[in-house]
């Protein structure tokens, strides 16, 4: 075992752990400890391993990007985690269960985003799968949260169900699972090329129900409403991270932009993506319903970059350069979503627009943070979301992919009208008839507001650090 | 011969597959369910894989099945269901799965007595034997190159076990909440 394997099994000593000291003793602090420790050791041995040579074994690649997006999704976690304490004790319901399933949905994502075998990734899925199934239903006497769960584990079975299919028949073409094998062109060489294609077919499916695309998106707005909100935010942030980081994984390791019917699916998809998701966020009143199309339209940006091997590299461009783009647009879309969900955690009786008449005036640093995660999302200059954007659209025009760009350029402009509502909805005179009096700031939530306002609009102002890590990760 | 068997244990499993998302009644669908089991297994022993099948037939259509049939039958739905039960055991109900389970006994017996030696297949390229995978081989896998994967499915299992416990422990419905009320009063 080497040091590789390090961060997975500190996790697993700290579920184990957690799970010890629950049978002992029920006690929410104790529970809130063990994990915070855990996370933070898991952080500190993925810290070691960036920038330090990586290895490969028939199961999991660990290459110089691994550790780097791992400790993304850990940092992610942990912010997350800092303003759980407060939110479940307002929660009717048993408290230290939710800290092991969190456990287990960050230990499922990272064996996805290190996976290198069909079947690492599959358990990785499931492992997660299983656990938000958990984490959606966590919301006491609320019926909402039930229908949710059960909403979960049906479409979550289901798109099980297809990639298994999938890897199936890519299996029968191939003879072996492992992610490395997939370039070899038929290597059985008795099956015609539709079938590899109707077996990439099936695993994209089940990949866009995970991501929540557009013919496969219509759980995710009820989901995000009826689950509890810390669940919304790990499931818009961890669980889609890690299923894109391994679709990106296995399109490029399997060439699968020589199939032009793939080609034109994913493109497809993408412009449905950010054409739908922003017309259905355009009007939406609910806030989180509004973030759920939002998703929805931003991982139809990113689906761009699934494209880009498909043209030749040109002499502007190093052949890292869409990596670059992939990590720092996922880096910078995660660091704003997490700090919009844990704005929202911060005032728990604000669901609709209306509810935020006024804010600004009320408590002035919410609102300011609110307001410039907003213009992140929606892509203005001095937010670290223009800087994601401009990646992509550099990318892309490196490329010449004007289709897509085009649906890009319409699906922002539309965006930015629901964005600017929430913002206009905040600097608004209040009308008297809201009331912000139960709101109280906690220590861990003004630091959390400073932090979330220092990286969105550091790195927006400042990203060529940042950037620069990014590339010499890519290229070692 | 290998490949027509295959066939007609594939067609097997088609059928009882579609008879049992069309069954009106849950205890039929079941029923029809165990025979899509049977069928898979019997495809795994004649594709060379003897204890897979084992594994199907014990776990599947054994414990899985017989834990499906328990909750069904527990759950009691009214009076209805009650006249329904006593309709349950008539034969006309489930002379279809015992047809098509007494077609995948025919195929068993008709390869252990030696008519077909299922070792044989003919494919594309004329025939070719097929490898019968041990459970020694199999153990050496598990204990080998895929030794995490033990370890991701056991804290898979413990993640499943965690999210069913708690979910199903939840009594604190408010509807729930007045009934037990009541029956204390």
């Amino acid at each position: 075992m080497s040091l590789h394997y390090l961060p997975a099994i500190v996790l697993i000593i700290t579920v184990l752990l957690s799970l010890t000291s629950l049978s002992l003793k029920r006690h929410h602090g104790i529970a809130y400890l063990i994990c915070g420790g855990g996370l933070l050791l898991t952080m500190l041995s993925l810290f070691m391993q960036i920038g330090k040579t990586g290895t490969t074994s028939e199961l999991f690649v660990f290459d110089a990007i691994t550790p780097f997006l791992s400790l993304i999704l850990l940092i992610v976690v942990s912010m997350i985690w800092v303003q759980l304490y407060q939110w479940l004790e307002a929660l009717d319901e048993r408290k230290e269960e939710y800290y092991l399933l969190l456990l287990l949905a960050t230990l499922g994502s990272l064996i996805m985003v290190a996976s290198n075998h069909f079947t690492s990734f599959f358990l990785g899925l499931e492992l997660m799968s299983l656990s938000f199934v958990g984490l959606v239903a966590y919301s006491g006497r609320e019926f909402k949260g039930q229908e949710a769960g059960v909403k979960y584990l049906i479409l979550s079975a289901v798109a099980s169900a297809l990639m298994l299919m999938g890897m199936a028949i890519l299996y029968l073409q191939y003879g072996t699972l492992s992610f490395n094998d997939l370039s070899m062109q038929g290597a059985s060489g008795t099956l015609p090329s539709w079938v590899t294609v109707t077996g990439i077919i099936f695993i994209l499916g089940g990949m866009f129900f995970k991501l929540s695309l557009v013919p496969c998106h219509l759980w995710v707005a009820d989901l995000f409403e009826g689950a509890p909100l810390a669940t919304s935010a790990l499931l818009a942030t961890l669980s889609k991270l890690a299923a894109f980081v391994v679709l990106w994984r296995i399109f490029s390791l399997g060439e699968w932009h020589t199939h032009a019917v793939i080609v034109d699916i994913v493109a497809a998809v993408a412009i449905a993506s950010m054409l739908v998701g922003n017309f259905l966020g355009l009007l939406q009143n609910n806030l989180l319903r509004l973030l759920a199309y939002s998703s929805i339209a931003h991982f139809g940006y990113l689906l761009i970059i699934l494209l880009l091997a498909a043209s030749p590299t040109t002499a502007f461009l190093t052949s890292t350069f869409s990596t670059e783009a992939v990590v720092f647009y996922l880096v910078a879309y995660l660091f704003t979503l997490v700090g919009v969900f844990s704005v929202l955690m911060q005032m728990p009786q604000i669901k609709t627009q209306q509810d935020l008449t006024g804010l600004f005036w009320h408590k002035p640093t919410l609102a300011i943070t609110l307001a410039l995660l907003m213009l992140s999302l929606a892509g203005i200059p001095l937010t670290i979301g223009f800087m994601g954007k401009f990646y992509l659209v550099m990318t892309a025009v490196n490329h010449q992919m004007w289709w897509l760009l085009s649906a890009l350029v319409i699906g922002s402009v539309i965006g930015l009208f629901y964005y600017l509502r929430v913002i206009m909805m905040m600097i608004k005179a209040p009308d008297g008839e809201s009331d912000f009096s139960g709101l109280t700031m906690t220590t861990n939530g003004q630091l959390l507001n400073y932090l979330i306002i220092f990286l969105v609009i550091g790195f927006g102002t400042f990203p060529a650090a940042f950037s620069q890590l990014i590339e010499t990760l890519s290229r070692g | 011969m290998i490949e027509v068997l295959f066939f007609i244990a594939a067609a097997v499993a088609l059928i009882s597959a579609a008879m049992t998302v069309t069954a009106h009644n849950a205890v039929h669908g079941l029923l029809y369910l165990v025979v899509t089991m049977l069928a898979i297994s019997l495809i795994f022993f004649l594709l060379g894989s003897p204890f897979a099948a084992a594994l199907q037939v014990i776990v599947y259509a054994g414990a899985i099945m017989v834990l499906f049939i328990f909750v069904t039958m527990m759950l009691h739905q009214g009076e209805k269901s009650l006249l329904e039960e006593k309709q349950l055991f008539q034969i006309s109900g489930s002379i279809g799965a015992f047809l098509l389970s007494a077609v995948l006994l025919v195929e068993l017996v008709y390869v252990l007595a030696g008519f077909a030696s299922p070792q044989l297949i003919n494919g594309s390229e004329g025939y070719f034997t097929i490898q019968t995978i041990t459970v020694k081989e199999l153990g050496i896998q598990l204990y080998g190159p895929y030794q995490l994967l033990v370890v991701i499915a056991a804290m898979m299992l413990l993640s499943a076990l965690i999210s069913a416990i708690h979910i199903a422990r939840r009594q604190k419905n408010p509807m729930q909440a007045d009934e037990e009320g009541d029956q204390t009063l």
